[in-house]
């Protein structure tokens, strides 16, 4: 297991390593020139020049992309060319919200997403699963940003329940930070909640016809246990690998649901960036995210083990 | 044999289970009577989807409502279980009538331990805490005689052979002390030495637990072994009941007759006597989703008349203790 | 229900968990919350003419020269000056008290330095340097300028407040390469950066300088008086214009810099929202050419398409319907400076498409094809572009409209290239109304070819009029001047102005001190609790 593990996670070292060349090279070959940027409006193309030339960003492309692993092998992602500040440090400021924010739409998302898909495959036909089913069409169809003027719109601008925008950092208080982030979960979750909710529905459908689930019925169980204990458990394999694939598209959806409610996460900073050109922030948010993403489907592929005991790394 | 009506533990009495489905209502079960005495063993046999798995579905109540109707009555100790809630219905199952089937390599749950899953009934059905209910399960697994009982209640289904698998089912549907097992070919699955094996178990059990047992088949040698009674069903009705040695030496049904491949000997014993197996009848089971106006078995029948194809037959006593539903079965001078 | 009584009542348990909300240090009435018109990434007012850097530093830094509402240079950390032989030797002396926000006393070193970093890049501040012959500190409190000949425009450079104003840091940040960015942002201003809470992209915020002395004069743009009434500011960076206005309608900010046109309707319906015009001047459209790749290179294709321009068509595209927020301004000079005239702009007037068609033709137009870069994240210049867009299919131009984002336009308007080449022919941008506001600021109005800005005009004319500009000894002469480059833009066409419009602000009523100025000024704001 250990082993497994060790190997896992050395296995994502050449992953990155191409994940950095095409995002690096990406970058340099897309249009777009920082040092334009940064001039601003009224800086002459001489300012301009001089400014890629300070920058290094006229030298050869391998050059440059030598330079980038060098630093990367010591572990430095660079310094932002706009403010100058490490991006390390940049990504440190953001990580939290977007964690945060991650982490809560998980948890909302599971913790609604699956007991309404078991529910709607228990009551497979009824009216319950027909609104289930509706409500995961809608969650498909209806883009983050919608969801969330509508949330933002009625929930904090009419009722005046919640915050409109903005993160509270945990340092200052569970519940400020819950408030700035109620909504924002829930608009992100929405789709997330839709994906995981027809899995778990297709999954349950296929496990409750299971003949352990009739030797469970047999055997006096009720509703509670088979569904949740004895079938569920069989579906969460499956359910998991659905909710690490469904962290692609949050962290797709974060940075829209970060715009629409101004938080302070990763998914802005990196618009932000690749709006502006900002190589080395581009660099260091994608290499972050593929990490994390690698990482997670390592932690969904150790959490089978706990869910079957059949499967054995 | 005859019983009182007040020995009898299960009286099952016209039993209806009909399927809505989009292209027609499937008569599963379609009028069938039996019933089983306390510690008795009643064996139910016939063809691939005659109704037998309904009909001991049935008897739970683990019909799925829709699209599944039961209608008739279960009579169990003095109770109509088509009359109970859900609620107490499942505290007969498991308990007071426990069930094993005839896949032992899917009938446990794969992610869950053996131990677990002993352990659950357990606590169910009599309040024991965690201890008490894993040493019962030790206990059990011993019982069905699986060796290291305390290692393999920690052990998942995947980790077992078939044959202890069953064991496994086994010490499960007995571990509550139930009255009656309900037994869905338990053997058909298992090498033939394991088939042994099992039916030993069942019969070492039955003694030692005291339970009665409806015991559905298609292995017609199971049946010698174990049941003293038989029913033959056919197209979700009952077509004959005789007890064992009389069926065996008198088949008076010719479907039966059919199913037992040949024209009995008279006088051979019975255990060397009974066909292993069914054996094959030419012709194809009638459609469950059409009335049969009737009677079901005349398209496959040799000796059908002109009355069969019209009228029913209804179900007779034949003989003694010997009841067939055909028109032209020959009838003995009956007693009863 | 109140926002904290639904959480706590839902949360009620969770609510021994949660430490009491620390918002900041000052209350909440003592903090005013702005939403400024961008992204504040970089902190180097030189590096960058990026207005929102600009806007930062005039919290944090001083000038020695400020520029009042009548566009007049006015002593700012200068206590005053003396101007001598002629017009050539200026020297400033500082105010008493200058502090710079480490603690340090402001040195008229400092500002040497300052003025050093800041002529090497600045336009107007470059015509200082060419006609200098020193500059330097005579002591603590006293620097002299010594020129070659007279410049009368001096003054008005060091006080200039568009593009890069030239602010005064301590000594050894300004010896920086003007070409390389400072990350200090230690100034003599009246607002303190708080780095520690610089999230770029998310909050700036700044706290009172309790070190600083305003002037005792009225505040008067750039001049006068500074003062911190907020005793913290912080910028919130709400990049989605929706949630900005939801977050000012529900309280959250209290001034929102520049509101979507579209959103205002709804801003001015709420009780406690005041739409003000901050900037009276607004900001002028432009139609940029490049005049190094053909067809456009062609002055007589130039003069045509200005045929079939209507500016009303492109300001209302900007800002809707409501005629109050626009105005036309048939000038290559901004409305409100002494330069604006409208002298020889009738070809801007025709707003003709017959004509248009008709000039073409006689051009040489022959279906060249026309590459025009639009930029579709922002809308004001995403609307120009459409306008022009649409004139050149209704003119039957052949058109190839390259849909980018900003930062893709930025470098490929940079390409001298032919069309096939990733070259460009037109593209639309913005600018306030003091960068066009005479030969001196307007950086637009260069057209010495390739040393000009994007696009690259040539006119020895213009370039020779303007020298003849910055020699002119007094106003009437400086206008005639003007007038005369005008004349020969109209005939050049360097770019076709657009006209101006208006973007007014919007803020909570409470919010008071919001200074009218076409320069962005977040000091003298403040909150009557
Ligand atoms: N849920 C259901 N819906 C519709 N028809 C059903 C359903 N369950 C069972 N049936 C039908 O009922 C009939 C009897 O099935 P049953 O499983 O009782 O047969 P069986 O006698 O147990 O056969 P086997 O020996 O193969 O186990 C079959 O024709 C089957 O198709
Ligand atoms: S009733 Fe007729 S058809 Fe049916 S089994 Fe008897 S003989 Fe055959
Ligand atoms: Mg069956």
């Amino acid at each position: 297991m250990l082993a497994y593990v060790v190997r896992r996670v050395l296995a994502t070292i050449p992953v990155m390593l191409v994940v950095a060349f095409v995002v690096f090279s990406m970058l340099m070959l897309a249009p777009g020139d920082p040092a334009a940027v940064i001039a601003g409006d009224q800086a002459t193309p001489q300012d301009v020049e001089r400014i890629r030339q300070a920058l290094g960003l006229d030298r050869p492309f391998f050059v440059q992309f030598a330079d980038f692993l060098w630093r990367l092998v010591h572990l430095d992602l660079g310094t932002s060319i706009f403010t100058n500040l490490p991006v390390t440090h940049m990504i440190a400021q953001r990580i939290e919200p977007t964690l945060a924010l991650m982490v809560l739409t998980i948890v909302l998302a599971v913790s609604v997403a699956v007991p309404l898909g078991v529910v709607a495959a228990w009551k497979a036909g009824s009216w319950i699963d027909r609104g289930v089913m509706l409500f995961a069409v809608f969650g498909f169809s209806v883009p983050v940003f919608v969801v969330g003027y509508l949330l933002a719109y009625f929930v904090a601008l009419e009722w005046e329940l919640l915050p409109v925008q903005g993160y509270t950092p945990l340092s200052q208080g569970f519940l400020p930070f819950l408030e700035n982030l109620i909504l924002p979960a829930i608009a992100l979750g929405t789709v997330y909640i839709a994906l995981i909710a027809r899995i778990t529905r297709a999954t349950m459908l296929e496990v409750l016809a299971q003949d352990y689930i009739r030797t469970a019925r047999a055997k006096g169980l009720g509703t509670r246990p088979i569904l949740f204990l004895h079938a569920l458990k069989n579906a969460a394999v499956p359910i998991s690998t659905v909710v690490g694939i469904g962290i692609a598209l949050l962290i797709g959806g974060a940075v829209v649901t970060e715009s629409v409610f101004a938080i302070p996460g990763l998914g802005r900073l990196t618009v932000d960036a690749i709006l502006r050109r900002d190589y080395p922030v581009i660099q260091g948010v994608v290499l972050l995210f593929s990490f994390v993403y690698v990482l997670i489907n390592l932690l969904i592929d150790l959490l089978y083990t706990l869910f079957d005991p059949r499967i054995r790394y | 044999m005859t019983t009182s009506m007040a020995d009898r533990l299960l009286e099952v009495e016209d039993l209806r289970t009909h399927f809505r489905t989009p292209d027609g209502v499937v008569r599963a079960v379609d009028g069938v009577s039996f019933h089983i005495a306390a510690g008795e063993t009643l064996a139910v046999v016939g063809e691939s989807g005659c109704g037998k798995s309904v009909t001991s579905m049935s008897i739970l109540r683990l019909i799925p409502e829709p699209p599944g109707k039961v209608t008739g009555r279960i009579m169990f100790r003095g109770r109509d279980l088509l009359s109970l809630s859900e609620r107490e219905m499942r505290q007969i199952r498991g308990n007071e009538i426990s069930m094993i089937f005839q896949e032992p390599m899917t009938s446990l749950n794969p992610v869950l331990t053996v131990g677990r899953q002993i352990r659950e009934t357990l606590k169910l059905h009599q309040g024991l805490d965690d201890r008490a209910a894993e040493a019962r399960a030790i206990e059990m697994l011993d019982l069905v005689h699986i060796p290291e009982a305390r290692r393999r209640v920690k052990e998942y289904p995947h980790q077992l052979s078939g044959g202890m698998r069953q064991r496994v089912m086994i010490a499960m549907a007995l571990a509550c002390n139930p009255k009656l097992l309900i037994a869905d070919e338990p053997t058909t699955a298992l090498d033939v030495t394991i088939q042994a094996q099992i039916l030993d178990l069942m019969r070492e059990l039955k003694a030692k637990v005291g339970a009665a047992i409806l015991l559905i088949t298609h292995d017609l040698g199971v049946v010698a072994e174990m049941a003293k009674r038989i029913v033959v069903m056919y197209a979700g009705r009952k077509v004959e009941e005789a007890r064992a040695n009389d069926l065996f030496r008198t088949p008076r049904h010719p479907y039966t007759r059919g199913l037992l491949g040949a024209v009995p000997k008279l006088g051979s014993s019975l255990a060397s006597d009974a066909p292993s197996r069914l054996a094959e009848i030419p012709g194809i089971v009638p459609n469950l989703k059409k009335p049969i106006i009737g009677c079901a078995f005349a398209s496959r029948c040799t000796e059908a008349t002109e009355l069969c194809r019209k009228v029913a037959p209804p179900i007779e006593a034949k003989a003694p203790g010997h009841f067939v539903a055909c028109h032209h079965a020959a009838r003995e001078a009956v007693a009863a | 229900m109140r926002r904290r009584d639904f959480l706590g009542a839902t949360v009620a348990g969770a609510a021994a968990l949660a430490a009491p909300a620390v918002h900041g240090q000052a209350s909440a009435a003592r903090v005013l919350r702005i939403v400024p018109q961008a992204n504040l990434t970089s902190l180097d007012p030189i590096w960058t003419t990026a207005t929102i850097t600009r806007t930062h530093a005039y919290l944090v830094y001083d000038t020695l020269v400020g520029m009042d509402s009548s566009f007049q240079p006015r002593p700012q950390m200068a206590e005053g000056w003396t101007i001598e032989d002629d017009g050539k030797v200026y020297t400033f002396t500082l105010r008493e008290g200058l502090r710079f926000h480490n603690g340090e006393a402001v040195t008229a070193r400092d500002v040497v330095a300052s003025i050093k970093r800041w002529w090497a890049r600045d336009g107007f501040g470059q015509e200082i340097a060419k006609r200098h012959a020193s500059l330097v500190a005579l002591d603590d409190r006293r620097l002299r300028l010594t020129l070659q000949k007279p410049f009368a425009l001096t003054l008005k450079a060091l006080g200039k407040a568009n593009a890069s104003p030239c602010f005064v840091m301590p000594e050894s940040v300004a010896n920086t390469d003007p070409h390389t960015q400072i990350t200090s942002a230690i100034g003599s201003g009246p607002y303190r950066f708080v780095r520690e809470e610089w999230n770029p992209g998310s909050r700036v915020v700044y706290a009172r300088f309790e070190g600083y002395v305003p002037r005792q004069e009225p505040t008067d743009w750039t001049a006068g008086a500074k003062l911190a009434n907020a005793e913290r500011m912080e910028w919130h960076i709400i990049p989605d214009p929706a949630t900005a206005g939801a977050a000012l309608q529900s309280g959250e900010v209290d001034f929102w810099e520049i509101p979507l046109h579209d959103l205002l309707p709804v801003l001015r319906r709420n009780r406690n929202i005041e739409v003000v015009v901050r900037d009276p001047i607004g900001s002028v459209g432009m139609l940029r050419f490049n005049h190094l790749v053909p067809p456009f290179d062609n002055p007589a294709l130039r003069r045509a398409l200005m045929l079939a321009v209507d500016q009303e068509n492109y300001l209302r595209a900007v800002v809707g319907d409501d005629p109050g927020m626009y105005a036309t301004s048939y000038s290559f000079w901004s409305r409100g400076s002494p330069m604006h005239t409208e002298e020889g702009s009738e070809p801007l007037r025709v707003k003709s498409l017959e004509r248009a068609r008709a000039a073409l033709r006689e051009a040489g137009y022959a279906g060249q094809r026309v590459v025009q870069l639009h930029a579709s994240d922002f809308p004001t210049l995403a609307a120009l572009s459409q306008v022009t867009a649409d004139l050149l299919r209704r003119l039957e131009i052949n058109l190839e409209f390259v849909a980018t984002d900003w930062g893709t336009v930025v470098q490929r308007r940079a390409s001298r290239e032919p069309i096939e080449r990733g070259g460009w022919n037109i593209f639309h941008t913005t600018w306030s109304g003091p960068d066009w506001f005479d030969p001196a600021s307007t950086l637009a109005m260069r057209a010495n070819g390739t040393g000009a800005w994007f696009g690259w005009p040539t006119s020895e004319r213009m370039e020779a009029l303007r020298e003849q500009w910055f020699e002119a000894p007094n106003q009437a002469e400086q206008k005639r001047i003007a007038t005369e480059i005008q004349r020969e833009a109209f005939r050049v066409v360097p770019h076709i102005p657009l006209g101006h419009f208006l973007s007014p602000s919007a803020h909570r009523r409470n919010v008071t001190g919001v200074i009218k100025s076409p320069i962005v000024l977040f000091y003298n704001m403040g909150k009557s609790a």
